[in-house]
């Protein structure tokens, strides 16, 4: 099993002031799912579901509060934080803000690397292919670029460590339709060609169905439904799956 | 035939020749265009009116002031007549319409000239450039201080916000922030001048400083400094220090330091390497306004500590309305200030790749 998570709370406390006593939030009420190689997994739910903290979670960017979280069997808390980045590699929601303003793609993709130095200028390459890039991209500064083409580059910068899962957070939320579609055939070659395992955030239930093999349902931190999505896809017993979906339907 | 044949190569040479100057020409502005140099030819342009405009306000506020120069030379002595008050506004031109005297100023200070001092007939710019030494190694060494200490406290601050030491040092700033600095320059007068006799409480030299060795010579400049310095780097050290911080917790919660954090870099390098560079931008304006304090001094700590720069020449003017080296210390200050904004908007060129200057 290559994730393994049981129970996981997260609680976020507000600052306490003169005015103001402390306040605790409860972000993830008791989240419990799997994950087995070669699968992609969708977490999909409303804003402020608790999607992009789970998946802080699972990069290890925040910690947990209470519960358990493995990965290929081993506690996330005893990875290093090299071990952790060449095992899970998170993209982020904002294109515009994940690449350094100060650094050029080539210093970020650089920095991203770590293998054999000789290789470095093909694997940079290859992964700039993949994701329908040139070379000649490497001297220019991320102002320089479109969401689209910023959002293909942090993608080819996520897949230089050669992770075995990739979260994506909302890849397309700050994307117009045409490079919405482009990054999604992106997702669909690095799962078919690369076997990266994903784990895909989203609030685009069709764009979840047509990727994912198994579908994690957020609501207010808690898990709405945890299925396969030909499950899910059949049973429309569940209220709030059935208006997700029916929310999809209505914008196609 | 042959004249016709001349002509013909002599047209075609001076047409060739001009077309030619014409390309230079082009090329030279669109070098002109295209580069900084042109922004910063046309920022220099456009601080010419400002300066005057400042040289303007200045000059009427100090004429609209109670007391004229001459006052302070007549009314203690009462054998001075009116005729004698008179002639003595005339030899200074004082008896002119004040636009009048604000164009002979002008004149004169277009040449560099700010005129001569009223108290001892001495050129106001010599007076003004002997004592600027003095002021420059003052306040440079409290600005390398500054930087120095506020810096890395508003780095440590953001890092570990909210921690018991960020506390700390937000209340410590605060305090010194809120103490006055002729207060602070006294205590330590009386601590460490009087009471422990550590330090000189005054000037610059001792009085044998002429006869003391190099090393020697250094050792009792920099026994002098301390105190001035330490009085100006404690009070201002909660500027720089809160805008680091601040600029700090802006840019640590950005994405790119938690892309930075997934690719395997450890914290030191993060914030060495990503968050810095981008937190100390806004310190570029702050530093590039702080280039005129580096000259014109601070009038209340250099007359405490009687220490023999441009502040305290600044005030004794003012205490004698001593309008030519008002007019200089006030005029080398306005150009620092439009300097510092110009170098620090060129600097944020250099600091930042997405700013562009047209």
């Amino acid at each position: 099993m290559l994730i393994k998570a049981e129970h996981i709370y997260k609680i976020y406390k507000t600052n306490a002031s003169f005015f103001h006593r402390e306040k605790e939030f409860n972000v993830l009420n008791d989240i419990s799912f799997s994950l087995d190689c070669g699968n992609t997994l969708s977490i999909i739910g409303e804003s402020g579901s608790g999607k992009t903290t789970l998946a802080k979670i699972l990069s290890a960017l925040i910690p947990f509060d209470s519960g358990m979280l493995e990965i290929n069997g081993k506690k996330i808390q005893s990875f290093t934080r090299r071990e952790l980045s060449q095992t899970v590699q998170m993209i982020f929601q904002n294109p515009y803000a994940s690449f350094n303003p100060k650094l050029t793609i080539g210093v970020s993709l650089s920095q991203a690397f770590d293998g054999n130095e000789d290789n470095k200028e093909t694997v940079i390459k290859d992964k700039l292919f993949l994701v329908g890039l040139e070379k000649n991209i490497l001297d220019k500064y991320p102002h320089q670029f479109s969401g689209g083409q910023r959002q293909r580059i942090a993608i080819a910068r996520a897949l230089l460590k050669n992770p075995e899962i990739l979260i994506a957070d909302e890849p397309f939320a700050s994307l117009d339709a045409v490079s919405q579609t482009k990054i999604m055939d992106i997702f669909l070659k690095i799962k078919k060609e690369e076997k990266t395992n994903i784990i895909f955030i989203t609030h685009d239930v069709a764009a979840a169905m047509e990727i994912s093999d198994k579908i994690l349902i957020l609501k207010d931190g808690c898990v709405a439904r945890y299925d396969s999505v030909s499950n899910i896809d059949k049973d429309k017993t569940d209220a709030y799956v059935n208006e997700l979906l029916a929310a999809t339907y209505m914008t196609e | 035939m042959k004249n016709g044949c001349r002509h013909l190569f002599a047209g075609g040479v001076f047409y060739l020749f001009k077309k030619y100057k014409s390309i230079q020409i082009h090329r030279k502005l669109y070098f002109l265009y295209n580069n900084k140099m042109y922004y910063l030819i046309k920022r220099i342009i456009l601080s010419i009116p400002i300066l005057f405009g400042i040289t303007i306000i200045t000059f009427f506020v100090m004429h609209l002031t109670p007391g004229k120069p001459t006052d302070l030379m007549t009314d203690m002595n009462v054998k001075v007549t009116a005729e004698a008050k008179e002639r003595l506004q005339q030899l200074y031109g004082l008896d002119k319409p004040i636009h009048i005297q604000y164009f002979d100023w002008i004149k004169r200070f277009v040449c560099f000239d700010f005129g001569d001092s009223f108290k001892d007939s001495r050129p106001a710019r010599n007076k003004i450039f002997e004592r600027l030494p003095a002021t420059i190694l003052l306040n440079s060494l409290s600005l390398f201080f500054i930087c120095l200490i506020a810096i890395p406290l508003g780095i440590y601050s953001a890092v570990k916000k909210d921690s018991f030491i960020d506390k700390g040092i937000t209340i410590i700033l605060f305090i010194s922030f809120s103490v006055p600095s002729f207060w602070l320059a006294l205590i330590f007068m009386i601590l460490f001048g009087v009471h422990l006799g550590y330090l000189p409480i005054s000037g610059l030299y001792s009085f044998d400083f002429g006869n003391m060795s190099v090393l020697m010579k250094f050792f009792d400049l920099s026994k002098h400094l301390v105190l001035p310095v330490a009085v100006s780097v404690i009070t201002s050290l909660a500027i720089l220090s809160r805008y680091t911080r601040s600029g700090m917790l802006d840019v640590l919660k950005q994405d790119y330091i938690k892309t930075a954090y997934a690719k395997g870099l450890n914290e030191k390098q993060v914030i060495i390497r990503h968050a810095l560079k981008n937190a100390l931008l806004p310190l570029i304006t702050i530093i590039g306004l702080s280039i005129p304090g580096l000259i014109g001094g601070s009038f209340i700590f250099e007359t405490i500590f009687s220490y023999p720069g441009i502040g305290r020449l600044g005030y004794e003017a003012v205490m004698a309305r001593d309008y030519p080296v008002v007019m200089g210390i006030a005029t080398l200050t306005a150009v620092l200030t439009l300097l510092g904004n110009i170098v620090a908007d060129i600097l944020y060129t250099y600091a930042d790749p997405r700013i562009k200057y047209k």
